[in-house]
């Protein structure tokens, strides 16, 4: 007996170390998350932010890094390369948490030598309580250490999104590098869709006192602020997307637009003071954010918006400065406060 | 270090390699030693150090009181140290699991080592075997403390049992096959991994995702949602804690060790009193040994046994978890016992479909006031159970084989892939679960074919690919 329960345990061992040998290869040869190899900028198939930028931060020349939530990812690295003679990397993680953007952030500087960080500084997240970010990058991919390497090239998700990479290129349905998790060409952006896709919400009894969002901001922003004091030698651009009036309609019905106007407040007074902080604000651009043919839902901007925002951005017509945020940011709290909302849904 | 990862694969292949090659059985004992620190330490932060700590600081005290024993002192004085030893264990439990409970979360040290409840039970068996004799003071003179260390440390048991009973342990570490395996070990140790491991990662973490799913939308259930959740949660528990014992025990006995059997397919049983012969075997007997009996057990008339079957409930109830609900649980299933010693003979002439149907309706129940956070969304349910609507919403199959369901969406079953591989999760859980014999009896037993190699192959290699994303053992939690 002993004999044969030889022959069957070594058989079981070698029958596994074969299994995984063969998903290892697969793996290591398709590399659908470009961690061996890089991507093609011609034709790839783009599927999963947090695990397929890791593969962009490495494999990528850039000087550039394009970074923030899903309000980032209509926004093409081609514009910033010509509006900034720059070379830029787009990394956006959906719904992304600070800590997750820091790791790819460090990764990048680990990298290449990052001379500009274009953020979409997203006040939706700003206000979130840490406790409820995302905390979901494959820390395994954002670092050079060989011996992790055990769980990419040994996961059957992996393995399945190889198959579905090597399906996908058969079928030549790939894009284009400059156009990796762009969604905007997918769905026409209107006032209808916009209108669809909200929700309004019933009218609060009570107004959020104007100090309800700042512990939670400020945790935020302490993230933000160890970026730039990190990096004194980097240019960081921070941006507010234009969020539509729908969205203003939503804080007044809440009773939330004091408290999103205190953070904002103090959000310029804690970035304006550093000397490598751009902050610039499309949230004031009314004529834009009145328009709900620009949007898909009541944040989420077409690309002719973030085209124009692009190529807005190095002029500085946008900018706040220490002189000028109270003002204009004062002057957005009058227009969404008398703004007759009515108006949209009649 | 969590059995599911591949550190753990490669840890256990150096270790059942590196071990046996001892030329002594002290430097074999020595290098386990090393091996279950590594264990304990690895990946699990900070805080692990300071667990790791404890439980050799309880060691100590242990082994102390064990050795004063041995000393000819008074037995009066040496009663006491085996009782301040004992006091001791209790004492840091009570700190690092209850006080938060006692204190309305006032006081809490807000973390406790991993393994403690075990670690305490085995503690505390050890003292009473000494105290009572079970434990002859020959045996306990020839377990030195590199012995002692071990059996507090063991690797394969630390963090979640099976509760080792001295002679479970000691008579093996002396015995020939130590660090000696032979094939016939070697080949029972990797039958039980492979199937501990599919039990844990193919079937309990499926399962668990069905149950989160429903305990993240208490507000939606509908009435075939509810069951589904209720009785996910019952494959889920027993798949869990089974697979961890089983990968335990495949682990135990690459290195020559036997653990003892822990499920004996409990939700074949008949009665509740039979389920708790067949569920956490080490757990009853420890409760039955250091409990039950030194309270009376049943020899004292009808009132108290009733009161001492519902005590030793309480306080299991109590060892799982620190809430209401473990205690309204406990309680639940020391009043059926009650209710079962009542009734005596008028149960057991019932036919056996019908008491296996009340038994595993009863356990299924019960097992919501385990998982659920609270009594109120334990409440919302079994109200969600009985009085809900009907459909199943298309969130209760998010995240159940989520990989698998995608491409076989992408491949053409257009959405449906959810409700297939939902129906085949709970159809092989339930087969599964009510099939006779289970993996520890039948790693001795099994016949060595093509088939079960292959098998147990593809099992341990699609449980090895799925590691990433598995959540952790729930009984690690206790």
């Amino acid at each position: 007996m002993n004999k044969t329960k030889k022959r069957w345990a070594v058989g079981l061992l070698a029958g596994f170390l074969a299994i995984l040998s063969l998903c290892a290869g697969t793996v290591r040869a398709i590399d659908p998350f470009f961690h061996y190899r890089d991507p093609d900028p011609n034709g790839e198939v783009w599927f999963d932010e947090r695990y397929q930028n890791a593969g962009l931060l490495r494999s990528q020349s850039y000087e550039t890094v394009l970074m923030g939530t899903s309000l980032v990812a209509n926004y093409r690295p081609l514009w910033f390369d010509v509006f900034y003679d720059t070379s830029t990397v787009k990394v956006t993680f959906p719904n992304g948490g600070f800590h997750e953007f820091t790791q790819a952030l460090d990764y990048a500087f680990e990298e290449q030598d990052v001379k500009r960080v274009i953020f979409g500084l997203d006040p939706n997240i700003l206000a979130r309580p840490t406790a409820d970010a995302p905390d979901q990058l494959p820390t395994y991919l954002y670092d050079n250490n060989p011996w992790n390497d055990g769980r990419y090239l040994l996961s059957k998700d992996v393995l399945i999104r190889s198959a579905y990479s090597v399906w996908k290129k058969a079928q030549g349905q790939t894009q284009k590098l400059q156009d990796a998790f762009l969604w905007d060409g997918t769905i026409y952006f209107s006032k209808e869709l916009a209108l669809a896709g909200y929700q309004r919400p019933e009218i609060a009894a009570e107004p959020l006192p104007a100090d309800a969002f700042l512990d939670d901001c400020d945790e935020n922003l302490a993230v933000v602020k160890s970026w730039v004091e990190g990096h004194p030698d980097t240019q960081f651009i921070f941006f507010l997307s234009p969020y539509s009036i729908l969205y203003w309609d939503k804080m007044q019905r809440l009773g939330e637009t004091d408290a999103m106007f205190a953070l904002l407040r103090r959000t310029a007074e804690e970035l304006l003071p550093y000397e490598n902080v751009d902050l610039q604000c499309f949230l004031t651009d009314t004529d834009v954010i009145t328009d709900l043919d620009n949007y898909a839902d009541h944040i989420h901007v077409a690309g002719r918006v973030t085209y124009a925002m692009a190529q807005a951005m190095p002029g500085g017509a946008y900018r706040l400065t220490e002189e000028n945020y109270r003002q204009r940011l004062d002057a957005l709290h009058e227009f969404v406060v008398n703004y007759d909302y009515e108006k949209i849904f009649a | 270090m969590g059995f599911q990862s591949l550190a753990f694969l490669l840890f256990l292949t150096l270790t059942a390699v590196l071990c046996p090659l001892a030329k002594s059985r002290r430097t074999g004992i020595a290098l386990l030693i090393l091996a279950s620190a590594v264990f304990y330490l690895w990946g699990l932060g900070e805080y692990a150090r300071w667990g790791f700590s404890v439980l050799l600081a309880g060691g100590g005290v242990t082994f102390g009181a064990a050795r004063y024993w041995l000393s000819g002192k008074r037995e009066s004085r040496r009663r006491m140290a085996l009782n301040l030893a004992a006091a001791w264990h209790i004492a840091v439990l009570l700190c690092f699991k209850y006080l938060g409970f006692f204190t309305g979360g006032a006081v809490s040290p807000g973390w406790a080592p991993l393994g403690l409840s075990f670690f305490t039970f085995q503690q505390l068996w050890f003292l009473k075997e000494i105290r009572t004799g079970e434990l002859f003071p020959v045996a306990l003179e020839r377990i030195d403390g590199d012995t002692f260390t071990l059996f507090c440390l063991f690797f394969p048991t630390v963090s979640s049992g099976p509760i080792l009973r001295p002679n479970a342990f000691f008579p093996q570490v002396q015995g020939g096959k130590f660090l000696r395996p032979d094939w016939d070990d070697r080949a029972a140790g990797l039958y039980a991994i492979s199937f501990g491991m599919a039990k844990k990662v193919l079937l309990a973490d499926s399962l668990g995702a069905v149950v989160n799913n429903g305990y993240q939308h208490l507000d939606q259930l509908t009435a075939p949602a509810a069951w589904l959740v209720i009785l996910g949660y019952t494959l889920q528990l027993y798949f869990d804690f089974s697979g961890y014992c089983d990968i335990a025990s495949g682990a135990a006995r690459l290195l020559g060790v036997r653990l003892p059997v822990n499920f004996a397919s409990p939700y074949r049983a008949l009665s509740v009193g039979e389920f708790w012969k067949r569920w956490h075997i080490t757990l009853t007997t420890f409760l039955r040994e250091c409990l039950y009996f030194p309270l009376g057990g049943s020899r004292q008339g009808r009132v108290r046994t009733y009161r001492n079957i519902l005590l030793v409930f309480l306080i299991s109830g109590f060892w799982h978890g620190s809430g209401w609900t473990f205690l309204a649980w406990g309680l639940l299933h020391g009043l059926a016992q009650v209710g079962e010693r009542a009734a005596g003979t008028r149960l057991t002439r019932l036919p056996a479909a019908l008491r296996w149907a009340g038994t595993f309706l009863f356990v299924n129940l019960a097992w919501v006031l385990f998982r659920s956070p609270s009594l109120t969304a334990a409440a919302t349910v079994l109200r969600a159970a009985f009085t809900g609507g009907g459909g199943l919403p298309p969130w209760l199959t998010e995240g159940l084989f989520s990989s698998e369901a995608e491409a076989l969406n992408v491949l053409g079953l257009n959405g449906r892939a959810g409700i297939l591989l939902l129906t085949a999760v709970y159809l092989i859980a339930l087969t599964a679960a009510l099939k006779p014999g289970n993996t520890i009896r039948r790693m001795d037993t099994f016949r060595p074919t093509f088939g079960r190699c292959a098998a147990c192959c593809v099992l341990l290699a699609w449980a090895t690919l799925s590691f990433s994303g598995v959540a952790t053992f729930i009984y690690a939690n206790f």
